[in-house]
């Protein structure tokens, strides 16, 4: 049955359409985001930031700033009470105090009466540096030791060698979040020694724990609220102006406002590990994958940030959504002065999965095999053990979702004639040089996995409170809405499970219970889950209630289409007037199972809550000579358990993908000597709406265990398989290894420098080498068997 | 004048725009405000004052004659795709129809782009292969210059502080005119290299400008000497060999840029491969 | 210090006449529109004019705000988010057809693409996909994957047929 294509207000409850609350407000203009926050009487906060990628502090003079007209304070290092914050460890100055790590770190804070005058005042303030010669390539902060994680793992038996081997090394680029709003937001003081925060997060409590920790105060003194969300995609789980807002607010006694510009949001937050994975597939002669070995280097920031959990998850899923006997994985994640690096969208996985895909095509060529064939044929099944030793003990369509995906009826090819081609078609789109002569076309198809919900022993809960009140309910739950269309579901989930139709989601902040933060593909699993069973207690009392005025037994009681129901079907009395004007209410809490460490090798538990599946059928024109892609269509068949709401599934799906597209072909923030090279929308290259190709998505359904409709996330897998999908695509076309995301123009057209720049003609039919060969390491154990020997 | 502060001046005429700049030498002067506002968003420059441009009627005359049009600087990107210019000049309407999103083609101006400097900008290679001279006026009178000789260097021009461009003459040509562009993605970019070629039969004149393979917009005359003398204009004809040579003389006879969106020899290349096509396509549409 | 404001100035806001007090010159329009006027439906994306969520009409034309010095407003008809919206709380056909489509999901870039897709489907009744592919290019969206945006706007550009 095809999906739906259209919301609808009108629709109720689980597996419908239901138009989002917020919709009409949006559309209108009418809904609040952090940077539209203003309140009378506030002031508007800057921050003095670091020019340097390395430098000692020698000396900071704030005395200029603060003789200004129109400035409230001026705060630096010594202001802050206790000055470490940091996602996981406390290992990150609020304000830098003796050195400086990375360009754009922030040293000072201002709170002014307009923002010229706060950022005048930034620029008043003297600080004098002595600079220091940063770490800027993730292969020499290996040799100096700034590790902040290793892991090294064996499976099965490592000595054994498939008949088959390919191997490669391949690298991700550093993506930038690059969402729609920039960072802002409001610190209040509460008028009773706390502070109110007011922005934009994924992760409400986190926030309030690091704010309440900084500032020296208990977290009861702190209050952290959401306003709109302006997209996150893993981009708001660490703070960037809250710490700082706070303790301006607190100093001067009154709001302060923080607005970055676009350049500052690049600049002070964090963006995706650039990654270099070398990878060497051991096969037998018919295709049947025999041993895995893999050493993967993430580069992150200099400070740890979350680089420890998503090195674990890309040594993890390094291997892919196949069954895989025996393997021999060692990762590294260290730091470097080249800025933060911390969650996007398929996190520590995207890099692994690229790396993989990349390397199951070569693997693929190597034996003869059509490439969709080979991940079929080594599909992971129910009942197989997973390399880091899990067992998957659940619905694992892997091999349903890549036949699927490879049967898919293909695009047109472009028309002969050239003068019926809209340009926005062809590579390069309006006045592109390209012609059909000059193009083509190139299929591929991936697939992958990606952990479901934060792993290695993190915990996952949520707690949710549901009112039900003459026939209408609130849901109270702190899983912050940042797009996804969370409050949606949260909708459908009482919904469906009341029998109404007149259900409200509240706001986020922390006088409520926690819920899980809005990352990992984990919201709907967890805080969905903490609904329903909120809504089912209540339903329960409700039941009760009204069993007990009628002299019914309640287990032969339903609720539906807002009636009760009685046991031969027929509706008894309308909700509204059962429930007598009573309040019916539970709150409850869902915790994920335990996960455990990949270190702890002893546990019985999982590393991962549960791994989703997808895949991805990919189809390119490319102008060989020129290097220009235009990407025409995506198809994916992805497992996500039950259909929620089918165009919010769609809308994952297909944001997804154009985004993981966008670091197959466009998006590269580049770094020079520890320096920034493209940190603003002019130089850093998001899909427009012309780059967007169509996107297809279909659903198989495998209800999840252990959720009360079987329900699994959706988010990340599009955008992980995208990247490895798009390039792989490009690489049928061109026949080049193109081991490097993103594929840019440069390297898909094979220039390799002046003087070997090749002139292409429109008829050469010869499958063009590619510049970057791998060459077969000396020693069996990879490239970087000597360099990660020195440890910290 | 609209308004008359020390720090803004919004003008109605060229004189008052002149004046405004005598008394206020720090102010630059405004139209569209595309690059020039963006990069003071952006923190690149920090103006100290501006003089509008945007309701000097003067500077948005249109005036088409049979051999030429003269356009007033204060033109839009938008009215290039309008009637009577995209008709009157198909090469500027090629290029207007690639300049940048509809939101700043309602704004930004011809008279900024030319003054811009920049060589990655649309119109400069266009008007370079069109033989387009500038109109400019100061305090010390008008001159007018073929727009080469305002191109200087990468944001650099030959424009007096005080001097306002105020029109621009393009001689109208026929025969083919195209205008192609590669970049970073396929829409919305500055170009990593462009190139507009115009072959005019009717003069037997072969002509070529590049965008962002130099530190400014440039013509590559080697290529277009080969050109007029490898072409059978009898029969509007080209060999494909010379269609290869003539690509391999525009690459060499560029000096790109080397930046974080792309390498010089990418930008050689792509020169190389767009001036091959875009010839023979010319001649195969001439000899239709 | 260059902090001396303006003179006071009156803009025309969908059809009202606001003051604009105490503003320095460098100041663009969305600045102005979102932190003086209050007005923040008009959103504050890139302020480089490269994403268009600040789009706006001047004189009926869609052009980024934020590169709009906003003094040099003075005298024309601007018209925002606001003055977009049916008073009575109702939307327009375009915005019903993005709501209907699912062409939002965060909603930052949506006010932008309103603006620009209305001065749009003026221009190009019965657009086809292509033409507004090529029309749009002008505002950016990062969740949706634009398939959606396209549809809505495509529907919402249909004139029905004369016959």
């Amino acid at each position: 049955m095809p999906l739906d294509q259209t919301t609808s207000p009108d629709v109720a409850g689980i597996g419908t359409s239901l138009r989002r609350p917020d919709a009409l407000a949006k559309v209108r203009g009418e809904f609040e985001y952090a940077p539209d926050l203003l309140e009378p009487g506030m002031l508007w906060g800057a921050t003095l930031r670091s020019p340097h990628p390395f430098a000692r502090i020698v000396r900071v003079r704030l005395d200029p700033a603060k003789a200004m007209p129109g400035v409230h304070a001026v705060l630096g290092a010594w202001d802050v009470p206790d000055n470490r914050f940091g996602a996981i460890n406390l290992d990150q100055p609020v304000l830098a105090d003796d050195y400086v790590r990375y360009e754009g770190e922030p040293i000072a804070i201002v709170a002014a009466d307009n923002p010229e005058i706060a950022r005048l005042a930034t620029e008043a303030i003297e600080v004098e540096y002595e600079p220091l010669t940063p770490i800027t390539d993730a292969r020499e902060a290996l040799r100096q030791g700034k590790i902040y994680r290793h892991v090294e793992y064996t499976f099965g038996d490592p000595s054994v060698t498939g008949d088959v081997q390919a191997e490669g090394e391949y690298v991700t680029s550093r993506q930038d979040h690059s969402f729609m709003a920039p960072d802002a937001g409001i610190a209040r003081p509460d008028g009773r020694g706390g502070v109110e925060v007011i922005g934009a997060t994924q992760w409400v409590h986190a926030d309030r724990t690091q704010i309440a920790f900084a500032l020296g105060l208990p977290e009861e003194k702190v209050l952290v609220r959401n306003a709109g969300v302006g997209g996150s995609f893993g981009g708001r789980v660490s703070m960037t102006w809250q710490i700082h807002g706070a303790l301006l607010a607190l100093h001067t006694g009154r709001p302060v406002k923080f607005l970055y510009g676009r350049r500052e949001t690049f600049q002070a937050r964090y963006h995706r590990h650039p990654s270099r994975i070398w990878v060497r597939h051991h096969a037998k002669r018919d295709g049947t994958l025999v041993k895995l070995e893999a050493r993967l280097l993430y580069e992150g920031g200099p400070y740890s940030h979350t680089s420890a959990a998503g090195i674990g998850n890309g040594c993890t899923l390094i291997q892919g959504p196949y069954r895989i006997p025996n393997a021999k994985i060692e990762g590294w994640a260290v730091g470097t002065n080249n800025g933060m690096c911390g969650p996007l969208r398929g996190f520590g996985v995207l890099q692994a999965i690229f790396a993989c895909e990349s390397n199951m095509d070569k693997l693929a060529a190597a034996l003869g095999m059509d490439p969709s064939d080979l991940r079929a044929k080594n599909a992971i099944q129910r009942g197989d053990r997973w390399i880091f030793n899990q067992l998957q003990d659940r619905p694992t369509p892997v091999r349903e979702l890549i036949e699927t995906c490879r049967d898919l009826p293909l695009p047109p090819p472009l028309p002969e004639d050239e003068s019926s081609i809209h340009p926005v078609h062809l590579p390069g789109g309006i006045a592109t040089p390209s012609a059909p002569k000059h193009i083509r076309r190139g299929v591929a198809q991936c697939s992958a996995a990606k952990n479901v919900c934060l792993s290695e022993g993190a915990p996952v809960h949520s707690t949710a409170t549901v009112t039900l009140r003459s026939g209408a309910a609130t849901v109270d739950c702190a899983a912050a809405e940042v797009g996804q269309g969370f409050v949606t579901i949260a909708m459908q989930i009482v919904q469906t499970t009341l029998g109404i139709r007149n259900v409200t989601v509240t706001g986020v902040d922390t006088t409520m219970p926690p819920a899980a933060t809005t990352d990992g593909s984990q919201q709907t699993v967890t805080s969905g889950t903490a609904v329903q069973i909120a809504a089912e207690k209540v339903r329960q009392r409700f039941l009760r209630f009204f069993a007990r005025e009628h002299n019914l037994d309640p287990g032969t009681l339903a609720l539906a289409d807002g009636y009760v129901i009685g046991p031969d079907g027929r509706q008894l009395a309308d909700i509204d007037e059962a429930g007598m004007g009573l309040i019916f209410r539970a709150t409850e809490r869902f915790d994920q199972r335990a996960t455990r460490p990949l270190d702890e090798a002893d546990s019985d538990a999982p590393v991962h809550v549960t791994i989703g599946f997808s895949a991805n059928r990919c189809v390119v024109d490319v102008d060989v000579e020129l290097g220009l892609v235009k990407v025409v269509q995506m198809d994916v068949v992805q497992d996500i358990g039950l259909t929620v709401n089918p165009v919010q599934a769609q809308g994952q799906i297909e944001g997804g993908s154009v985004q993981g597209m966008g670091l197959a072909l466009t998006e590269n923030l580049k770094f020079e000597d520890g320096r920034v090279c493209n940190a603003d929308w002019r130089q850093y290259h998001v899909p427009t709406i012309v780059d967007a190709p169509d996107i297809h998505a279909a659903f198989v359904c495998h209800p999840e265990p252990g959720y009360p409709f079987g329900w699994k996330g959706i988010a990340e897998l599009p955008h992980v398989q995208a990247t490895a999908s798009v390039v792989a695509a490009v690489r049928n076309a061109t026949g080049l290894e193109l081991p490097v995301a993103p594929a840019s123009p440069e390297a898909v057209a094979s220039v390799v420098d002046d003087s070997q720049a090749r002139l292409l003609t429109p008829s050469t039919t010869e499958r063009l080498r590619g510049p970057w060969k791998v060459a077969p390491p000396e020693e069996p154990s990879g490239p970087w068997g000597s360099w990660g020997s020195e440890r910290a | 004048m609209i308004l008359d502060t020390p720090e803004l001046a919004v003008v109605e005429s060229i004189a008052e725009a002149l004046n405004a700049k005598r008394s206020r030498p720090f102010a630059r002067f405004v139209s569209g405000g595309t690059e020039l506002v963006a990069d003071q968003n952006l923190g690149i420059v920090c103006p100290e004052g501006y003089i509008s441009l945007r309701y000097v009627s003067e500077m948005t005359r249109v005036r088409v004659a049979e051999d030429r049009v003269e356009i007033g600087a204060g033109c839009t990107i938008a009215e290039l795709l309008e009637e009577p210019l995209a008709t009157a000049l198909p090469l500027l309407a090629k290029a207007a129809r690639a300049f940048g999103t509809r939101q700043v083609r309602n704004r930004g101006t011809i008279g900024g782009n030319i003054a811009s400097g920049l060589p990655d900008r649309t119109l400069t290679p266009c008007l370079l292969v069109l033989d387009a001279t500038v109109t400019l006026e100061s305090g010390n009178g008008t001159r007018t210059v073929p727009v080469r000789e305002l191109l200087v260097g990468p944001g650099i021009t030959s424009i007096d502080p005080a001097e306002l461009v105020t029109s621009v003459t393009i001689p109208r040509v026929a025969g083919f005119q195209d205008y192609r562009m590669v970049g970073p993605r396929n829409a919305q970019f500055y170009v990593t290299a462009s190139i507009a070629l115009v072959i005019d039969p009717s003069d037997r004149d072969v002509r070529v400008a590049l965008g962002n393979c130099a530190p400014t917009a440039i013509r590559i005359p080697e290529a277009e000497a080969f050109a007029l003398g490898a072409v059978d204009w009898d029969t509007s004809t080209l060999a494909e060999s010379a269609a290869v040579e003539f690509g391999r003389l525009v690459g060499e006879y560029c000096d790109p840029p080397e930046d974080s969106a792309a390498s010089a020899g990418y930008r050689r290349h792509a020169a190389t491969v767009m001036a091959r096509r875009l010839i023979r396509l010319g001649f195969e549409s001439l000899s239709r | 210090m260059k902090t001396d404001a303006l003179p006071d100035y009156t803009l025309q806001v969908n059809g009202e006449p606001m003051q604009v007090r105490g503003a320095r010159f460098s100041e663009n329009l969305l600045s102005v529109l979102r932190y003086r006027l209050g007005l923040t439906g008009t959103k504050y994306g890139c302020e480089h004019g490269q994403c268009g969520a600040c789009t706006v009409h001047i004189d009926g034309k869609p052009v980024n705000s934020c590169l709009e010095l906003a003094a040099t407003a003075v005298g024309r008809e601007i018209t925002t988010i606001e003055g977009y919206n049916p008073p009575d709380g109702s939307l327009t056909r375009l915005q019903e057809c993005f709501v209907r489509h699912g062409a939002l999901q965060c909603g930052y870039c949506t006010p932008g693409f309103i603006m620009s897709a209305s001065a749009f489907i003026e221009d190009h009744p019965n657009a086809s996909a292509e033409e507004i592919r090529e029309g749009l290019v002008g505002n950016l969206c990062r969740c949706t994957g634009y398939g959606r945006i396209i549809a809505a706007i495509q529907e919402a550009a249909e004139v029905p047929d004369a016959t």
